[in-house]
């Protein structure tokens, strides 16, 4: 709904001619505030004729939110000197604000200059310890500096103290993936897993960590895993479809045929396969020659043809 | 009483000098409040300690370990379990954050914040009262232009107790009272931050307790979430997840053709 909204009125800016109306940009820049977008370039764009024509048209406490809005764009789209003078007012306006420092660091880490980024975060830690933001850009400003060792540093220390941050979890895994700390970042999963157990995409990937980590046990919770991804897109998913096929060759031991589980855990590779192959015939019939025996392969348990 | 007949003559000396002092001298008294009040309150209460906001975060996690620990597999919710609540795990330490009681006792800190709002609250209150009481006692300053029922009179009349005085008639020391809790809707047109509030200052004084609904006894917290969390058995809701995924495919490959 809100989405809709927010692309008719991008629709009527985008085909203004001059500069559009003011309420249609204020309209547009809360928007995209509400609903978490990120198309930086754009309102960077609408933001600065805003606060360039209009700025007598918002309230107080909006024209400043949209001010750190603004610059937070700017910075993203790399416009550095857009992004300075924006800053530069807000920094004007509140002197001594830990927000208007957090951008000011923020400029520092977009122009490259991360010593001097570190003092303005150090700073802000100084004087408040439990400063989240300022907690989370230093994990950023490490991962910037490509340093991911000491980013997985920082970010534990904060997920220690702030342990019901999503975000920073899957930050975590992410990090953990780039040093090949597999066991880590399955712990990581384990509890996004936790936080959200209706998100299929947490459970691939899960189940992905695991299928690395490898082993006879790790193989079959992959598999559980996998499965439980299928039950939630509805069979939707092809990196769980390909998942259980590769779980499957690799799972060597025999089943005997005694119960509804073992059954199923038969019946899965099978069936997998059949979705599969639906799905490549609809969607892209051009690439079955190439899946056919693909497939053909992992049936026959060769793990090493994906 | 007929309105004419004994209608009370006030000297010009009562406006100059009771009826424009004391509106003065409340006025002048309430943006004293105002500013001392900004100025205590000007950090923010936001002095929480890391740990404290770790052990509150804990108990989040925990209580969600219990609830949905069934996503995970058996080894890795033993794991949390034990960091949790096992002989050594977090909840068998002794909590940071202290109750209020205690932190109380033992920082001083506490107090002396406390004391600070009472005294921007209380003490200029008090001190105008008394010095009302004793410079502007027992003038008859003005009458309202409407007639009143007699039991307006402990309101209107206070400091004065004449039991021939129309009703209507208002006296030094209930002007004071009016004007002090009256000015506070004038005073937010002045003031955009949030205005010093009368009764909910009184609130809190009345019951200091309530005013601080972050006290929470964490050791006694960290008792029920143990014990919780030692009940919990671990049920692997994956268990059958093969079975109804292999159902899921099956109804989709019966039915049409995508």
């Amino acid at each position: 709904m809100s989405e809709l909204e927010l692309e008719e009125v991008e629709r009527s800016l985008r085909n203004a001619k001059g500069v559009p109306a003011a309420d249609k940009l204020i309209k547009y820049l809360r928007l995209v505030r509400e609903l978490h977008v990120r198309d930086s370039p754009t309102v960077a764009r609408y933001g600065n004729i805003l606060l360039r024509h209009y700025k007598s048209h918002l309230s107080e406490e909006e024209l400043w939110l949209v001010h750190e809005q603004v610059a937070v764009a700017a910075l993203d789209a790399h416009a550095l000197p857009f992004a300075a003078s924006v800053i530069k007012a807000i920094n004007r306006r509140f002197p001594d604000s830990v927000r208007a420092r957090r951008l000011q660091g923020m400029y520092f880490e977009a122009a490259g200059d991360f010593p001097r980024a570190e003092e303005m975060y150090r700073d802000v830690l100084a004087t408040h310890p439990n400063n989240e933001m300022a907690l989370k850009r230093m994990v950023s400003l490490e991962r910037s500096r490509g340093n991911p060792a000491a980013a997985i540093e920082a970010l534990r220390r904060y997920l220690d103290t702030f342990g019901n941050d999503k975000d920073g979890w899957e930050e975590l895994a992410e990090l953990y993936l780039e040093v090949l700390n597999y066991r880590q970042a399955a712990y990581c999963y384990e509890e996004l897993i936790m936080m959200n157990p209706g998100n299929s995409s947490f459970y691939t990937r899960y189940a992905d960590v695991l299928y690395t980590i490898g082993g006879a046990t790790n193989y079959k919770t992959a598999r559980s895993y996998y499965a439980k991804a299928i039950e939630l897109t509805a069979g939707g998913s092809l990196r769980a479809l390909f998942g259980v096929l590769a779980c499957a060759a690799h799972i060597t031991d025999k089943v005997a045929l005694q119960d509804a589980r073992s059954r199923a855990q038969i019946e899965l590779p099978e069936a997998s396969t059949q979705a599969l192959l639906r799905i490549y015939r609809t969607h892209a019939p051009d690439k079955l020659p190439f899946v056919e025996p693909l497939l053909a392969k992992l049936a026959a348990g060769q793990p090493g043809a994906q | 009483m007929a309105a004419g007949h004994s209608a009370l003559l006030l000297d010009g000396a009562v406006r100059d000098w009771v009826f424009i002092p004391l509106t003065l001298a409340i006025v002048l008294m309430k943006l004293l409040t105002q500013y001392m009040h900004q100025l205590f309150n000007a950090p923010p209460p936001n002095n929480k300690d890391l740990k404290e906001i770790r052990e509150m975060q804990a108990l989040t996690r925990a209580g969600r370990l219990r609830g949905f620990g069934r996503f995970i597999p058996e080894t890795s919710f033993k794991m949390r379990k034990e960091y949790f609540a096992g002989e050594k795990g977090l909840f068998s330490q002794k909590a940071v954050t202290r109750s209020p009681q205690e932190a109380m006792a033992t920082d001083p800190s506490v107090m002396v914040d406390m004391m600070k709002k009472n005294l921007t609250g209380m003490v200029p209150q008090l001190g105008m009262g008394m010095v009302v009481n004793f410079f502007f006692q027992g003038f008859v300053i003005g009458k309202v232009p409407f007639p009143l029922s007699p039991r307006f009179k402990p309101m209107l009349q206070r400091g004065i107790d004449l039991a021939s005085l129309d009703v209507s008639y208002f006296t030094s020391l209930s002007y004071y009272i009016l004007l002090l809790f009256g000015l506070r809707g004038a005073f937010s047109l002045v003031f955009r931050e949030e205005m010093v509030d009368e009764t909910a200052m009184m609130q809190r004084q009345m019951n200091p307790m309530a005013a601080n609904p972050m006290g929470v006894d964490m050791d006694a917290a960290f008792k029920a979430e143990k014990a919780a969390l030692g009940q919990v058995e671990h049920e692997w809701e994956l268990e059958s997840a093969e079975e109804r995924a292999v159902e899921v495919l099956r109804r989709q490959l019966k039915a049409k053709k995508l």
